[in-house]
């Protein structure tokens, strides 16, 4: 086929195919190309969803009153009796819960032929402080409702106190099951963990993880709009700007263990240990800043965060026409009275955007946390009601850690593997919530600032 | 044999402790504190569940947990972000030197409890048992325990079937951690690992990934073990398997078996004071060492027990 | 007065409108100094491992023994030279220069004793009498006025004048000892913790011959090494049914002096006219041989070897040359030789070097790096090996194992993960900006593109928990389906074209509005679904043993669970946004004039997109993908969790790496500061911190002239 191709000055070749469209054939590249194009696109939206499907599928039991089985092999003349955990072809896993002296026994329930289910209505599941969750028969006792008959046929005295809530999972209706599943969510959002990890929420990793972006958020947007202000409206435009530019932008590509790093040695040795010598000396050798804690990984992620408030700021500041600033210094205005307002107010959409992708960046960021003050188990919170309110040296739960932890460390990887789910679709739907909320902020106040215009 | 005598240096330390541990100040104990320990990700789910027992007792106290591995507690006590120091392996000379330089004496080192390392198969493999030398070969790149060279297939062990002609995964724990210390002094006799060793960021990850490997083979503290993994024996001098249990790792039959550690920034010659002593008590009560059971570990027998709190002047 | 009120506000707007510039210059050079102190404090903090010194300290006085017996030991503080002269005698320093302590706990006539010190541990002495009486000291402490007092641990008789040959004291407090008559060497060994006093078993007696010139225990006391001056030697088990090894050192000839070090496992020979070999005890399929490790020869000739601290490793010169050796890394260095020339050098209880002279001693003061660029990057043979490897076993087992650090297989690890990330994460990103760009109506276009751009805030710890715990087991198991999906997903997307052009609907459309897209992903479906139902089929028709053997036998290949292909997909997933929302602009950016010149002049869609836009947009992608490099390079959680951290050197898809960002993650929060492996840590941030930056700075070049070029147009 013969092309025709035309040079522009700048050296793009522009080829034209003048024998092409004769008729339309059933099979064209065009279309090929056009929609394995769309392919890509859907693939990677569909490994989101793909994504949180796994999740959501994992996450089931941590959430739903999952029916407790009483279980009976007749050929191994073995029983068991608990909730179903995970599932392959050959076997279950089952929770027995507390059983023998320990809590959350995990047995394996092998499929044969001689294997036989049921669920019956009377099974009761308690919920208990020391001892996890409880499977039985409530014992019919004069003495009330509070012994109760485990699988291996002993009586369980349970102190009313130490029950968090009991039910019968198996003769749930619709609603009461709708019921469960709320409090369950509630309970997972606004309870500390209790027996380690296998029951009660994770609420101090959701406090932990809002008052450390908070915290960020309040050293990096001042730094980030005035570094952005600097670059755009006060730095000459010269060689150093540029690079300085670069510089700042390429920040954002810095990997984010490596602010880590420079957070344990500047932050927390270097500075922490400045501040410990010169106000909290009587307290030394024991350090009070000079350990890993709030401040510091609020700063260590503050620095991280930095380019985007600075790009998403510049950006902002770059849509606004010079004819605007120029107006209002013919009005007689000074630099700073045009900044502050008029130019800030109109990037105002573009810095909650910036504000916005950093509390994002930050709520899903573990690396650099791991080295500057995450825990794995700290109950208290770093905001209470005593003096000095907010503890900036105290350490923290953050549920990007506390995903790894649960998911890598923790004893009963069965009786905590739904958690590990929940706790990471909980940290996905937030940072999807607020990503969608930035692209909503950005593009609704590029609407309204298009038509003020 | 001289492999087996871990247990005596632990022994001996508790009795050497009792040679210097003074006379204990009682003192009353501030409500408002903080307790916090960095160590051992082995006794993280212990020193959890002690601390929300601790919390219950003083509901007013700040608890901090970092566990990830027994080689961060020896900086943090030493830098003092750690009151409480969990270690799943007796702090090294060079540990204590450091720690020493700066606080011109030794750590306190309370014996908390007993573990045993298991070596442990997926579930559906057939395989019952290893002795030290195939242990060595399998995981040692320096094969200095009596490794006769590298094992690659399951039918390098003795497991026919379709498996045989697979290669061995394994699967062990980073160097942070106290359980990789142990072993490699133990099982490799202080040589190296292979490059291929899968090392995980910890244990109850390295039971998973056996759990859901096929060709998995690896090792973490007894109180790891699940459903989803078999495991295996040891093979002793005269041949027959060996498991991990409390009685096998007391009386020194097992080869992997080793004391578990707290160690408190004190001097143990001033005996230990504030809530690192309320904690102590609390982890050496009776409750406490029920914590060491739930977990799979092995409590302290009662005798020890008792003597640990006598030198500790806890029931003072 | 009205004007004066006005010069007053001008005065405030003016000082308001200076208060804002200085303060938003200071924020920007804030900004700018944030900047900069990551880059200068990530070097700071690197430099150390590459500094090294010797010095000479003060020197203080010291009187030598009168009878001009040599000192067997020194200590700085207190300092005191330690001789064996009428009985174990001390000289203080200080003040009154004669001012002598001694201690008699080892008898008062020192004719009829001889003393061996135990070369590897400062405190560990036996002294044999003349009778047969040997006497083992531990614990000495060198520094007291009494160093002896207190520290007997046992005490045996011989039938012969015993000669001392080795003195090592092991784990569990084993002590061993080797002594020798004329005819046969008799080893000695005590119980493991014995109670004082204690007892020595005779472990093993065996006959030599006379030139069993160097004897030492090595591996913890599982091997006793015999070795003569030419070079032949023999390893001793203590396991007496175990058959003695026997071999030759081959390029060593007239041995001249041995030292064993500290490890255990290896000992340092001085030969010939100075050549100086380390050899380790290395195993090969179970059996004990030395293998050179290490070897050069030195331009003076050494007279002296010293075991400091810390697998340091002194060599001394005639003419006061010194070189220190460390044993775990094979650096050393020469620093310029000491002025001073001493008649005696030896090692203080603390491990310096101190030279002695008639009467007065000085201290070298030495900082030794044990890493250099060379023992960093490149490969090297290591105390029990017998061929030169990359390690990298960041941590040792005191004193048995030193530990190794070879950032290579790091840095190859964090490439490999990159790379196949980029193969998945590219073809996807490029395609799909392509299409957003040029194939897709404007409404879908802006709410497409801010939704995939968004994907790059999706927290990599789940991606690596999915990637670790759910994707890695799961994709063993579907190992088939999963890969023909990847040849059915493309293949039903061209069906689906098809179809749609085939359709009423499609005729005469060039571009998709969205309706079209529900097609699309009809058909992904039904490929997806068609891949499970055919890869049981497949699966036993192609690889009835399972794919591991499949791979092994039929490509050789080893599969991990962890593995580099898991890390492809998942980090890939990760890296997408990144290149699309880069590539995307770039391909945007082409001017439209372009596109429509090519399609005037008859093109269609995809041959002006393949001949115009994408050529002209080639930077733009070009620098989408290097800055894909650099997250993909630097990404933690994923790799942590979803790679075995094992640092090979392949390029297999199906085992798995170790990545510089894992090991800082996993080695970081156990190190404690100003130790060598904090620093060398350093040094890997220092690594990603450049890498990173320069292939972005480089990216970010490329891409701004694109855009500026196409700005022109």
């Amino acid at each position: 086929m013969d092309s025709l191709s035309i040079t522009s000055p700048h050296g793009v070749t522009v080829i034209g195919f003048p024998s092409s469209a004769k008729k339309v054939p059933a099979w064209r590249s065009d279309d090929a190309m056009m929609f394995l194009g769309a392919g890509s696109v859907i693939v990677c939206l569909g490994a989101v969803f793909w994504l949180i499907a796994i999740l959501v599928e994992n996450a089931e039991t941590e959430f739903w009153p999952a029916p407790v089985y009483h279980w009976v092999d007749v050929e191994r003349g073995q029983e068991f009796t608990g909730q179903i955990v995970a599932k392959s072809e050959a076997s279950v896993l089952i929770n027995r819960g507390w059983l023998d002296g320990e809590s959350n026994v995990i047995a394996r329930v092998s499929r044969s032929e001689g294997l036989v289910r049921e669920a019956p209505p009377e099974l009761v599941r308690v919920d208990h402080i020391l001892f996890g969750k409880v499977y039985g028969v409530w014992a019919s006792t004069p003495s009330g409702t509070n012994s109760l008959v485990l699988a291996d046929d002993t009586l369980l005295q349970l102190d009313e106190a130490e029950i968090i809530r009991w039910y019968r999972p198996n003769a749930l209706d619709r609603s009461e099951s709708w019921g469960i599943f709320i409090e369950n969510v509630l309970s997972f959002l606004f309870r500390p963990p209790l027996n380690s990890s296998t029951m009660g929420g994770v609420y101090p990793a959701i406090v932990g993880t809002v008052v450390m972006v908070m915290l960020m958020t309040l050293f990096v947007m001042p730094l980030g709009v005035l570094g952005a202000v600097y670059l755009h409206e006060y730095a000459a435009e010269n060689r150093l700007t540029r690079f300085v530019r670069v510089g700042v932008y390429n920040l954002a590509g810095i990997p984010s263990i490596v602010y880590g790093v420079f957070g344990l040695g500047l932050f927390v040795y270097g500075l922490g240990g400045e501040i410990d010598k010169i106000w909290y000396s009587e307290a030394l050798p024991a350090p009070t800043f000079g350990e890993p804690g709030l401040l510091w990984a609020a700063l260590t992620l503050a620095l991280l965060t930095l380019p985007v408030v600075i790009v998403a700021t510049e950006e902002g500041l770059a849509r606004i026409p010079v004819s605007l600033r120029e107006a209002s210094y013919a009005l007689g205005a000074t630099r700073a009275e045009t900044l502050i307002k008029l130019v800030l107010p109109l990037t105002l959409p573009a810095m909650m955007t910036g504000l916005i992708l950093a509390i994002a960046r930050a709520a899903g960021e573990v690396a650099p946390l791991m080295l500057v003050g995450v825990v794995e188990f700290a109950p208290e919170l770093p905001v209470s009601a005593e003096f000095p309110y907010l503890h900036l040296d105290q350490k923290f739960m953050h549920l990007g850690y506390h995903i790894y932890d649960l998911g890598f460390q923790s004893v009963g990887m069965e009786a905590t593997q739904s958690r590990v789910y929940a706790t990471a679709l909980l940290l996905f739907l937030i940072v999807l919530v607020l990503n969608a909320f930035a692209i909503w902020v950005r593009a609704r106040f590029a609407r309204r600032y298009r038509q003020s215009l | 044999m001289w492999r087996k005598s871990g247990l005596f240096i632990c022994l001996l330390c508790v009795l050497s402790y009792a040679a210097c541990g003074g006379a204990l100040a009682l003192e009353a104990v501030n409500v408002n504190g903080k307790v916090s320990s960095v160590g051992s990700d082995t006794l993280s789910g212990i020193m959890t569940r002690w601390s929300e027992l601790y919390r219950e007792r003083y509901p007013e106290v700040i608890v901090q947990i970092q566990a990830s591995g027994s080689s961060t507690a020896p900086p943090a006590l030493i830098e003092g972000a750690a009151s409480l120091g969990p270690m799943s392996r007796r702090m090294s000379r060079s540990e204590k030197r450091r720690f020493r330089s700066v606080y011109g004496y030794d750590p306190a080192e309370i014996i908390i409890g007993f573990d045993a390392i298991a070596v442990f198969v997926n579930f559906e493999n057939t395989l019952e048992a290893l002795n030290l030398e195939q242990l060595d070969s399998l995981f040692s790149g320096t094969h200095r325990c009596g490794g006769s060279g590298p094992l690659e297939t399951w039918r390098d062990l003795g497991v026919d079937g379709p498996l045989g002609a697979q290669r061995v995964s394994l699967f062990g724990r980073n160097s942070a951690s106290g359980t990789y210390t142990f072993f490699r002094e133990s099982a490799l006799c202080g040589g190296d690992y292979r490059k291929r060793v899968n090392e995980q960021p910890g244990s109850s990850s390295v039971v998973q990934s056996v759990g859901v490997s096929p060709r998995g083979i690896g090792y973490s503290g007894i109180g790891y073990v699940t459903e989803s993994v078999k495991v295996l024996g040891l093979m002793s001098d005269n041949g027959t398997p060996v498991f991990p249990s409390a009685q096998s790792a007391l009386d020194g039959t097992y080869p992997l078996a080793r004391p578990l550690y707290i160690y408190v920034n004190q001097s143990a010659d001033q005996g230990l004071m504030g809530h690192e002593k309320q904690f102590l008590d609390l982890a050496l009560s009776s409750a406490g060492q029920q914590v060491i059971s739930d977990y799979g570990f092995i409590a302290l027998p009662e005798a020890l027990r008792l003597k640990v709190r006598a030198r500790l002047g806890i029931d003072s | 007065m009205s004007a004066l009120k006005r010069d007053d506000r001008t005065v405030r707007r003016l000082r308001i409108d200076a208060l804002l510039r200085v303060s938003v210059v200071s924020g920007g050079v804030l900004v700018l100094v944030a900047i900069a102190s990551i880059f200068l404090f990530l070097i700071w903090e690197t430099l150390p491992i590459f500094r090294q010194s010797l010095s000479v300290a003060e020197p203080f006085q010291v009187e030598s023994p009168k009878d001009g017996s040599p000192p067997i030991q020194i200590t700085l503080n207190p300092p005191k030279l330690i001789s064996l002269e009428g009985a174990i005698s001390a000289y203080l320093k200080e003040q009154d220069l004669s001012q002598r302590t001694t201690d008699t706990t080892l008898g008062s006539d020192s004719s009829e004793v001889s003393l061996a010190l135990s070369t590897r541990d400062n405190g560990l002495v036996a002294m044999s009498h003349r009778d047969g009486r040997l006497a083992l000291y531990d614990r000495v402490d060198w520094g007291k006025p009494r160093p002896f007092s207190g520290t007997l641990v046992g005490e045996f008789r011989l039938d012969f004048d015993p000669e001392v040959s080795e003195l090592y004291s092991g784990s569990l407090g084993r002590i061993h000892v080797v002594v020798r008559d004329d005819t046969r060497l008799y080893w000695y060994e005590t119980a493991a913790l014995a109670s004082m006093p204690v007892t020595f078993e005779l472990n093993r007696s065996v006959e030599i011959d006379t030139t069993a010139d160097y004897v030492h225990i090595l591996a913890d006391g599982r091997w006793m090494l015999v070795l003569n001056r030419s070079g032949r030697y023999r390893l001793i088990s203590a396991d007496s049914t175990a058959p003695d090894e026997s071999g030759e050192l081959g390029n060593a000839d007239n041995i001249r002096k041995t030292i064993a070090l500290r490890s255990g496992y290896g000992l340092v020979v001085l030969a010939g006219s100075g050549q100086v070999h380390h050899v380790g005890l290395t195993y090969k399929a179970g059996r004990p041989g030395l293998v050179e490790t290490n070897a050069w020869t030195t331009a003076y000739n050494p007279r002296e070897l010293l075991l400091g601290q810390n697998r340091h490793l002194f060599l001394i010169g005639a003419a006061n040359e010194i070189e220190v050796y460390n044993s775990g890394t094979f650096s050393r260095s020469l620093p310029p030789a000491g002025e001073r020339i001493a008649d005696h050098w030896l090692v203080s209880p603390n491990g310096e070097l101190v030279g002695v002279n008639n009467n007065e001693a000085f201290a070298l003061e030495s900082t030794i790096t044990t890493v250099s660029l060379m023992t960093l990057f490149g490969s090297q043979v290591h105390e029990g090996y017998s061929q030169a490897d990359w390690l990298w076993q960041s941590t040792g087992v005191e004193p048995a194992s030193a530990p190794k650090y070879s950032i290579t297989p790091l840095l190859l690890g964090s490439l490999k993960a990159a790379l196949y990330a980029l193969i998945i994460a590219v073809p996807l990103a490029v395609s799909a900006a392509l299409f957003t760009a040029h194939f897709m109506s404007e409404g879908l276009r802006v709410r497409v593109k801010p939704v995939l751009e968004s994907l790059a805030a999706l927290p990599t710890v789940v991606l690596g928990l999915i990637a670790g715990l759910w994707f890695a087991p799961w994709l063993e198991e579907h190992f088939l389906e999963f890969v023909i999906s990847l040849f059915l997903l493309p293949l039903s997307l061209v069906l689906a074209s098809m179809l749609w052009r085939l359709s009423p609907a499609g005729r005469g459309e060039s571009r998709l509005t969205g309706s079209e897209l529900l097609l699309a992903v009809v058909f992904m479906l039904a490929s997806l679904a068609l891949a499970q139902a055919v890869a049981p089929a497949v699966s036993s028709w192609l690889m009835p043993e399972g794919l591991v053997s499949y791979l092994a036998d039929g490509w050789g290949l080893e599969y991990e669970q962890r593995n580099a292909f898991i890390v492809a997909f998942i980090l890939g997933i990760a890296l997408v946004p990144t290149v699309y929302t880069i590539a995307e602009d770039a391909l945007f950016a082409v001017p439209i004039q372009l596109r429509e010149g090519a399609l005037a002049l008859g093109a269609t869609e995809w041959q002006a997109a393949r001949s115009v836009i994408l050529p002209a947009a080639a930077p733009g992608i070009l620098s989408a993908i290097m800055m894909g490099m650099a997250r993909g390079v630097g990404e933690t959680m994923i790799v942590l969790m979803a790679t075995g951290n094992t640092p090979l050197m392949d390029a297999n898809v199906f085992t798995g790496m170790r990545t510089l960002s894992a090991t800082l993650a996993m080695e970081m929060p156990e190190v404690s500061p100003d130790t060598q492996h904090f620093h060398i840590l350093m040094f890997i941030a220092l690594q990603l911190f450049v890498f990173t930056f320069a292939i972005n700075t480089v990216a970010e070049w490329i891409r701004s002239r694109l855009l500026r070029r196409m700005e022109s147009l």
